[in-house]
């Protein structure tokens, strides 16, 4: 029980010490750190807006544009990271550390040069974040929109034409020479900062080139293979199999499959593995200093000397490297030259993650706790924002996106940054605390006591137990929206965007006669006459959906409802085939707008009228009723 | 590591006052740019081209004018429908520079408002037909039913072969 309360405290302790650093800093800092973030959020609108402009005149020019709005956000939050650790004094912490030579770090010289040693592993996991995906996914968005056609992503199609495949491979083969080629020219090269930066935006360029294009060619390929009759024999083996077993493995296989993948990953991944991979991720910035810490913690003396097993292993590898010759020396460089680029990237950020994740389980908990928190309230402001707004048609939404998402990038994201900063560097303070030469920056109220090996477990459990409580509260509440619903009863007027609905008192028969036919069924059918006016310029299809319960119908005659041009008003009946157990006090018709554009739709208006059914209304059913045709006005 | 080495962040710090105009000026500069680029959102059609009344707007090696627009009782001797009103817009054109299978569209535009054809309309001597046919030449009669409470907002006729045209024009 003392190990649960001392677990607890600890961790109290690690979270006010997260929250209170984050609110002091901000508190200090907010000028310089608001100014940034609106720098880095008007290069990220700005290259947007660029970007979709340009896609009818030159679009493999978006890709450049993109690339450099990209980094110009990077830079910036580069600089927020850089700027809060130096508040904190992380930097005057690594000095004592005795690295010596092999410490020196082009990171604490200038701002250029951390741009060039950091971005490029940032720029990897920020769009493994799916950061870019999402940049480029806007552009596509807002030029399809605008232009009426997605010509971006069909001038990037490499797939489309062989001129676009051709140019599309050179490329890409060319940006990966450029990558490897481009080191020893840095070394040599008289302005090192501007190739870096070149270097830079070569990677970023790449980048979204796979995304806006290259990805097809990829799925070109995957689509071949999966129709290739190997996948056929898997099928066969799986029947195959079940005729083994007294149960379906396949299917057992197939199920817990979907719980891991679906249930289980996305909730570790989401709540656990994000946040302390968006820690390591702000750890780039500090480079091997802060490794250089780790070391010094664990082996209590100052780095250099081999006494881990991984070092152990290093030194052979090193060992053996020297002395390869002819084939294997030949293998080895080759090696080096295409994986190389591993080294800066995903190498890096595993060295962070490991950092991060031996720092204790009072921190770890507090981190993923403050995260979640911070990230839960992010999602929240946005919900709550776009429901103060109500419903409106996609024009509003394309309008005022930049500046929901300045909410996001620039206010929440702003104080995430800070967080992660804060987190990193209480980090590096836990390990400094542990050597006696490294005076840490940031002390918890109620330090980590030394904890008996018995009770590790303890500790880690019960903040295991807290931490996913707060995940799960977390994760059950909503944060998906989906239309705003307006109500209403027959004879009620109701706005769905730029237009009006209103229905009269429904019909239920057995048969009904349209078009000159008499059209029967087992159920019942259902005749709602409605109402259409488009007042204003623009207006659009609306389609008419009868809901009851769990289930949804959609007209017989058409799977479209009636729809007004612009300045007229239709009145048409709409019949529906029901299921008689439907036709109660819950039926209901649901008219969604879907506005100037079919395809994107933002937060809308959604009308549902009830019918005032009931369930004796399927046996006073007519048994015939005509369909009347439809009637146009001007209003 | 003496100070000096991690002046840049320190800089930022001490001019924050600095670093935050700059920001938002950036941040009102692209509101700008974004909102002044957004001006023509949800309008359905963004004239390329505005030919003044009476002007003939060419077409490769061809032309086509609008003479006029004025109101029809009945269309194919149907009437429009309660407080709307036909108009009808005539053209002559000289189709001789259209590409081979190419198309027209034809919207009235009335304000903020704009209007599609009705399904049939009639063309006079020699016959001209709903697809434009490349190389004719002669008369073409387009009809839109229209509210009448908008008829005085009528400005003119949208042609879009491959880009909207407006071609000025007020009810006669």
């Amino acid at each position: 029980m003392l190990a649960v309360q001392n677990a607890v405290s600890e961790l109290g302790s690690e979270l006010r010490l997260l929250a209170g650093t984050t609110a002091a800093t901000l508190g200090r800092l907010w000028m310089p750190l608001l100014g940034l973030m609106l720098l880095g959020w008007s290069a990220n609108e700005g290259s947007i807006l660029l970007a979709a402009e340009i896609v009818p005149v030159w679009p493999w020019g978006v890709v450049v544009v993109l690339a450099i709005g990209m980094i110009a956000q990077l830079a910036t939050i580069l600089a927020v990271l850089r700027l809060v650790s130096g508040h904190l004094g992380v930097p005057e912490m690594l000095a004592t550390t005795s690295m010596g030579p092999a410490g020196e770090d082009q990171r604490d010289t200038g701002l250029l040069q951390l741009l060039t040693v950091s971005l490029l592993p940032f720029l990897a996991i920020y769009a493994a974040f799916g950061f870019v995906r999402d940049y480029a996914a806007r552009v596509t968005i807002l030029s399809g929109y605008r232009r009426g056609s997605p010509e971006l992503l069909s001038a990037l199609n490499p797939l489309q034409s062989p001129t676009t495949m051709t140019w599309m491979l050179v490329i890409l083969a060319a940006g990966y020479l450029f990558k490897k080629l481009i080191d020893p020219w840095l070394a040599r090269s008289k302005h090192p900062l501007l190739l870096g930066l070149v270097q830079v935006v070569v990677e970023a360029s790449l980048a979204f080139v796979v995304l806006l294009g290259g990805f097809r060619i990829y799925e070109a390929i995957d689509l071949w293979q999966s129709e290739r009759a190997f996948w056929g024999w898997i099928d066969q083996a799986a029947q195959w199999s079940r005729t083994l077993l007294p149960f379906d493995l396949p299917a057992a296989i197939a199920l817990a499959w979907a719980v891991l993948v679906r249930q289980v990953g996305p909730f570790l991944f989401d709540g656990v593995g994000r946040p302390l991979l968006w820690l390591a991720m702000a750890g780039l910035v500090f480079g091997p200093r802060a490794l250089s810490l780790a070391e010094l913690w664990q082996l209590g003396e100052p780095a250099g000397e081999i006494t881990t097993r991984r070092e152990r292993i290093l030194a052979k590898l090193r060992q053996d490297t020297e002395r390869a010759r002819g084939v294997r020396l030949v293998a080895l460089k080759a090696q080096r030259f295409f994986f190389g680029g591993v080294d800066a990237t995903v190498l890096g950020a595993w060295q962070s993650l490991r950092l991060v994740l031996r720092a204790g389980w009072p921190f770890l908990g507090a981190f993923v706790i403050a995260f979640t928190v911070l990230d839960f309230s992010a999602d929240q402001l946005d919900l709550w924002v776009t429901r103060l707004l109500g419903g409106q048609p996609i024009r509003f939404w394309i309008r005022v996106y930049p500046f929901l998402d300045l909410l996001h990038l620039v206010v929440m994201m702003g104080i995430t940054w800070v967080l992660l900063t804060v987190a990193y560097s209480r980090a590096m303070s836990i390990f400094a605390a542990r050597t006696d030469e490294v005076e840490p920056v940031l002390v918890a109220a109620a330090p980590g006591r030394k904890t008996a090996l018995r009770d590790v477990g303890t500790k880690a459990i019960t903040v295991a137990v807290i931490t996913g409580l707060v995940l799960v509260a977390a994760s059950a509440v909503p944060t998906k929206l989906g239309d705003e619903i307006n109500t209403a009863q027959v004879l009620t007027s109701v706005g769905i965007n730029d237009q009006q609905v209103l229905i009269d008192k429904p019909r239920v028969a057995k048969s009904v006669q349209m078009y000159g036919k008499t059209v029967t069924t087992a159920g019942v059918f259902v005749v709602v006459p409605a109402v259409v006016h488009t007042p204003g310029p623009v207006g659009g299809l609306v389609s008419a959906q009868l809901v009851s319960g769990q289930n949804t119908y959609l007209p017989v005659d058409s799977a479209l409802a009636p729809t007004a041009s612009p300045g007229f008003v239709l009145l048409e009946e709409i019949v529906f085939e029901v299921d008689p157990a439907d036709v109660n006090a819950d039926a209901r018709v649901r008219f969604t707008p879907y506005g100037e554009d079919p395809v994107l739709q933002g937060y809308r208006e959604v009308a549902e009228l009830w019918l005032g059914l009931s369930p004796d209304r399927v046996g006073d059913a007519l048994a015939t009723t005509e369909i009347a045709a439809s009637q146009r006005m001007a209003k | 590591m003496t100070g000096q080495n991690f002046s840049w962040p320190q800089r930022l710090a001490s001019r924050g006052a600095r670093m935050l105009l700059i920001g938002v000026l950036a941040a009102l500069l692209a509101s700008g740019a974004w909102l002044y680029l957004a001006r023509n959102d949800g309008r359905r059609f963004v004239p390329a081209t505005v030919v003044a009344a009476g002007q003939t707007y060419r077409l490769g090696t061809g032309s086509i004018r609008l003479n006029r627009l004025y109101l029809t009782e009945k269309v194919d001797g149907w009437p429009p429908v309660n407080q709307a009103s036909f108009v009808t817009a005539e053209l002559r054109a000289d189709l001789s520079g259209l590409p081979s299978g190419q198309s027209c569209l034809f919207f009235l535009q009335a304000g903020e408002y704009s209007f599609a054809s009705v399904p049939s309309y009639a063309s006079l001597d020699p016959p001209l037909y709903g697809r434009c046919e490349p190389g004719a030449l002669g008369t073409i009669q387009v009809s839109f039913e229209v509210p009448s409470r908008l008829l005085d907002k009528v400005d003119g006729l949208i042609l879009i072969i491959d880009e909207p045209v407006l071609m000025a024009g007020r009810i006669s």
